[in-house]
């Protein structure tokens, strides 16, 4: 044995490892002395004398060892270690109780008109993953649907109050966010004071979460990974625990790092868009054709919402006529039909937006073009190119865009429109055009000056709309 | 019951801090003060973070603050009867240098803590400084003697 190992083994020998419940007072106060683990043989060894080699001496245990840390005369007693270990959990039970469908109100078909958390109408979720809880205090849903974040649809797991009438708390959790166990959906009722606070993806293996909020405290064994506390006020500051029974923290809480986690989320999606920030107006516009094509999908599978006029027990809309659930293959294609539509609203990042637009066989348009076919064009100028593009949808079929260097305005905005605003325009007409602002040289012909024309292209808006 | 008034958060915090600290100032307060002295001075220290967490944690290095907090409490504490290193040695037919315990024992405080720390536990020079509050090159030449001493004095070779 080496002499470092033989110092490593001489000190850890010496003296166990100190616990953290060693610490709390409870331990100073009301358990005997912790017997230190005494090393092989009997009894402890006590090195006396001196001089090379010295002399090992063996003597009976120390009977009468003193207790652990002496207090220390006018020092108050420490505060308790934490975080607590409620075994059982201290405050209130809360209790969350999984429910069967038909416990559930019907929902009139009317209510689902904007499901919250979703992209808009009509509602749409999957029906397989559709779960039911109650809890004194109100009757929840939870289900898969689609969202729109940052330029692309992705599939998010939502829980909603009633079913997500209009009204009522919806909070949802990408799917792909999942991983990120401190992600958590709150939201909160109108009035504020009456709100509930969900955490929807409490991890597995968790056997009661302990939630605290402006002195409140109380606890609840989850139920299909889904917590859920009354808020109080509108913006409870919570911090939420997930325990195992043998007092283990498996994940928790708090709005700092709730925040962190969804902007890491965000960090880690693709900004199609480009730049730091997003438009959001034209991506609800975008998010409007996404879940038009999503739900023509559906149709067309012979899911006919219609025929429906409520929603008894379960969300229906997203069951096939039969009763049947869709299948895997069905919510992929509509899901990638969704994505499509999506896409050629958005802007990349580069000037090709408008030329994706130029797709004849495109299968969802925000508005058609029909009826009346001399309208007045809206005011574009100030807005985001890309909301300015989803905006002319409807009013016209081709347009054209220019860029020109403006290193002094906000990159990608319309800073003006031929036709003006207000002056009307046919549905086919092809002279309209849109200058855009740009602060990056390399799309400049020259320095700063005049708005310099240099680049121009034309694009057509889709007109059709699913079968 | 007293985790009424305690941050959730700082005790999430405290609790990694204690899981990387104790070690250290266990071992370090062990090698300089002895088995029970040492440990219980750990334990008050680490206690005494606890009870101050919030300024504690804002200090540029809390286990080094905490390994002072500990030395001065073993310090006051002295006069309790101290038992040095319960040694393994008794292992008689295990390869552990029967006398390597009386001679630590005899090694100036400062020279049984670094020999300890650096060649018993593998920290570095660095570390070891930043927690005993001493200069690196005091470090080295602690190193240097205690190996020294124990060369001479047990005819080893570490």
């Amino acid at each position: 044995m080496t002499i470092d190992e033989q110092l490593r083994t001489l000190i850890e020998s010496a003296a166990t490892p100190i616990e953290l419940d060693e610490l709390d007072p409870a331990m100073h106060h009301s358990t005997p002395p912790r017997r230190r683990m005494l090393p092989v043989l009997v009894g402890s060894m006590v090195l006396l004398g001196a001089g090379t080699g010295g002399a090992l001496v063996a003597s009976r245990p120390d009977e009468h060892e003193p207790s652990r840390v002496p207090e220390t005369p006018g020092v108050e007693a420490p505060a308790a270690i934490v975080p607590p270990r409620p075994v059982p959990p201290s405050g209130d039970e809360y209790p969350l109780d999984a429910t069967t469908a038909g416990e559930l109100p019907s929902i009139p078909m009317s209510a689902w008109d904007r499901l919250g958390g979703g992209l808009g109408a009509p509602a749409v979720a999957d029906g397989r993953s559709l779960l039911s809880w109650r809890t004194r205090d109100g009757e929840f849903y939870g289900y898969r649907t689609i969202q729109r974040q940052r330029g692309q649809i992705v599939e998010a797991d939502c829980v909603s109050e009633l079913g997500g009438v209009t009204g009522t708390n919806t909070s949802c959790v990408p799917v792909a966010a999942r991983n990120l166990n401190e992600d958590v959906s709150s939201s909160w009722s109108d009035p504020p004071g009456a709100g509930t606070w969900m955490w929807t993806n409490v991890p597995d293996g968790t056997d009661y979460v302990q939630y605290r909020s402006d002195g409140t405290v109380l606890w609840q064994r989850p139920v299909d990974g889904l917590a859920v506390f009354p808020a109080t006020g509108d913006r409870p500051n919570v911090v939420a625990i997930a325990y195992r029974s043998d007092g283990a923290i498996l994940a928790s809480t708090d709005p700092a790092s709730m925040d962190a986690a969804w902007r890491a989320y965000q960090a880690a999606l693709p900004n199609w868009f480009g730049g730091p920030e997003v438009p959001e107006a034209s991506d609800e516009a975008a998010g409007t054709a996404a879940a038009e094509a999503f739900a023509a999908c559906f149709t067309k599978a012979g899911n006919l919402p219609a025929t429906r006029p409520t929603v008894p027990r379960r969300l229906e809309f997203a069951l096939l006529p039969d009763g049947t659930a869709q299948s895997d293959d069905l919510w992929a294609s509509c899901l990638a039909a969704a994505q499509t539509a999506f896409d050629r609203y958005v802007d990349r990042g580069t000037a090709s937006a408008s030329t994706q637009l130029a797709t004849e066989d495109t299968v969802a348009a925000g508005v058609r073009c029909s009826g009346d076919s001399r309208r007045r064009l809206p005011d574009l100028v100030g807005l985001p190119e890309a909301l300015a593009i989803a905006n002319l949808a409807g009013y016209v079929s081709t347009f054209q865009t220019v860029n020109v260097l403006r290193p002094d305005l906000p990159n990608g905005r319309v800073i003006s429109q031929t036709p003006a605003a207000g002056e009307p325009v046919g549905c086919d007409a092809t002279n309209v055009k849109l200058t855009v602002s740009t602060d990056n040289p390399d799309d400049a012909t020259t320095g700063t000056g005049p708005p310099t024309t240099v680049q121009a292209r034309t694009a057509t808006i889709p007109t059709t709309t699913p079968d | 019951m007293a985790d009424s008034a305690v941050s959730i958060e700082d005790g999430i915090e405290f609790e990694s801090f204690f899981r990387v600290t104790e070690p250290l100032l266990r071992r370090a307060l062990v090698a300089g003060f002895g088995s029970d002295l040492g440990r219980d001075a750990a334990a008050e220290a680490l206690a005494y973070g606890w009870r101050n967490w919030s300024r504690v944690s804002a200090l540029a290095n809390p286990a080094g603050y905490l390994y002072r907090v500990g030395e001065r409490w073993a310090q006051r504490h002295r006069q309790r009867p101290q038992r040095w290193f319960a040694a393994t040695a008794v292992q008689w037919d295990s390869p552990f240098e029967p006398g390597l315990a009386a001679v630590l024992a005899e090694l100036p405080r400062r020279q049984r803590q670094v020999v300890v720390l650096v060649t018993g536990f593998g920290l570095s020079h660095r570390e070891t400084a930043e927690l005993l509050d001493i200069s690196r090159s005091s470090v080295q030449n602690h190193v240097e003697r205690a190996l020294h001493t124990l060369r001479t004095r047990l005819g080893a070779q570490p």
